[in-house]
């Protein structure tokens, strides 16, 4: 056990680095005097980025009445800590590609469940009316990140879990504890720490299944987990656990949900998701080509 | 029923019912002012989080959609909903999330047959 644990630690500092891109826009939003423009300039030197991130911006997500045809538009409509959020998760979804498949469960259906769980959690912050919808919604697609070291570099060991999890109807983690001895969430802690990540997000990545444990952001943790919760028991893609995680009560308190909201607000998330999930196909192989030739709207 | 919903879910022609002000308590738009393509704009750009409009939606749940599965096809949907939501189930919030889950499955696999 320990020869894997030293062997998971030497993988994740072999990962790569997030696209400078970030680093750039990060650095630009320290500076009180950055305007809408220096940051769509820095973005539009990125000609891929630049491409999904407007065609995230002219998802269903946003709902824009009319096309986002610029980034600088993009910018001056969703906000700059938006857009910051926005360019991570482009960057992060498209450092993975392995496609080989651990079972039955793919690259794809584990974005599914990541995209389940960021339109769960910014339907739970707009029915709690938290204002920071956007950053929540970049918080459950992130969540799992940890996953993907697994998918990309111990898919034998990752496949096992899986079985684990199946047959014994046990959550992904403690099937990854029995397994590996590691689990996705110190795998996502160090790699999200490698990538110098902001605070509220590391707490999500390292607390999102025991909530109780964050201690500057509390509220990002116990959303997202009620929000991977419910995503789970709705069959809203895969994340491989073999029954619906356990609930924390105590991230409902924080979160300020009760059942009656259920009726409400798990249409919402059915639909919302529905009309999310179109934004995975810009992230297909057969889609690659065509939005690398597609840079004339920038 | 006047209900608050995020910016981004707002839509051309609906009608604020209560006015959106801003922190420093400046009025931005009046209740009452139908939302179009430049107000929605003006309040993405100030950063407007929520508005409150008047949608006239009444959500149904689960249990008002007509079931159209079989009983021996409600009753395979409960057995491996059961096993998915593993005894929390009986748990108050946990409770709702699995009758609407069924509901739901019941709802849309009774329309694929
Ligand atoms: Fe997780
Ligand atoms: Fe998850």
């Amino acid at each position: 056990m320990r020869d894997e644990v030293d062997k998971v630690i030497k993988r994740i500092h072999e990962l790569p680095t997030l696209p400078l891109v970030y680093k750039r826009v990060s650095d630009l939003l320290r500076n009180p005097y950055t305007s809408a423009s220096d940051v769509a300039a820095v973005i539009s030197e990125d000609q891929v980025i630049t491409t999904k991130l407007l065609r995230l911006v002219n998802s269903a997500h946003y709902g824009f009445s009319e096309k986002v045809e610029t980034i600088t538009r993009a910018v001056s409509l969703v906000g700059m800590q938006a857009v910051k959020d926005l360019v991570l998760a482009t960057s992060v979804m498209d450092l993975f590609h392995n496609n080989d498949e651990p079972g039955a469960w793919t690259v794809v259906e584990f974005w599914r469940h990541s995209l389940a769980v960021a339109v769960a959690s910014s339907c739970i912050a707009e029915a709690v009316e938290d204002p920071h919808v956007e950053e929540y919604f970049v918080a459950g697609l992130i969540h799992d990140i940890g996953k993907i070291v697994w998918i990309e570099y111990f898919p034998d060991e990752f496949k096992d879990v899986l079985d684990i999890a199946d047959s014994n109807r046990l959550p992904c983690i403690e099937a990854e504890k029995q397994r590996l001895g590691f689990t996705h969430v110190r795998a996502g802690r160090l790699l999200a720490k490698r990538w110098k990540l902001p605070e509220r997000l590391i707490e999500t990545i390292a607390w999102h299944h025991d909530p109780r444990l964050a201690d500057k952001h509390p509220r990002f943790p116990a959303l997202v987990h009620v929000a991977d919760v419910i995503a789970n028991a709705m069959h809203l893609g895969k994340s491989g656990n073999g029954c619906v995680p356990p609930l924390a009560p105590e991230a409902m308190e924080i979160c300020g949900l009760s059942p009656s909201d259920v009726p409400h607000l798990l249409p919402k998330i059915h639909d919302a998701y529905q009309d999310s999930i179109l934004m995975l196909s810009f992230w297909d192989a057969s889609e690659k080509q065509e939005i690398e030739g597609d840079l004339s709207t920038v | 029923m006047p209900k608050k919903i995020p910016i981004r879910a707002a839509k051309v022609g609906q009608t604020l019912t209560e006015p959106v002000v801003q922190d420093a308590g400046q009025i931005l738009l009046s209740e009452g002012t139908v939302l179009d393509h430049s107000n929605l704009d003006l309040l993405r750009q100030r950063g407007v989080m929520l508005v409150t409009i008047d949608d006239g939606d009444d959500a149904a749940a689960p249990s008002e959609k007509a079931r159209t599965v079989s009983d021996e096809e409600l009753k395979k949907i409960l057995l491996e909903e059961s096993q998915w939501f593993g005894e929390q189930r009986k748990e108050e919030f946990m409770a709702e999330v699995f009758r609407w889950v069924v509901g739901h499955r019941a709802h849309i696999e009774g329309d694929e047959r």
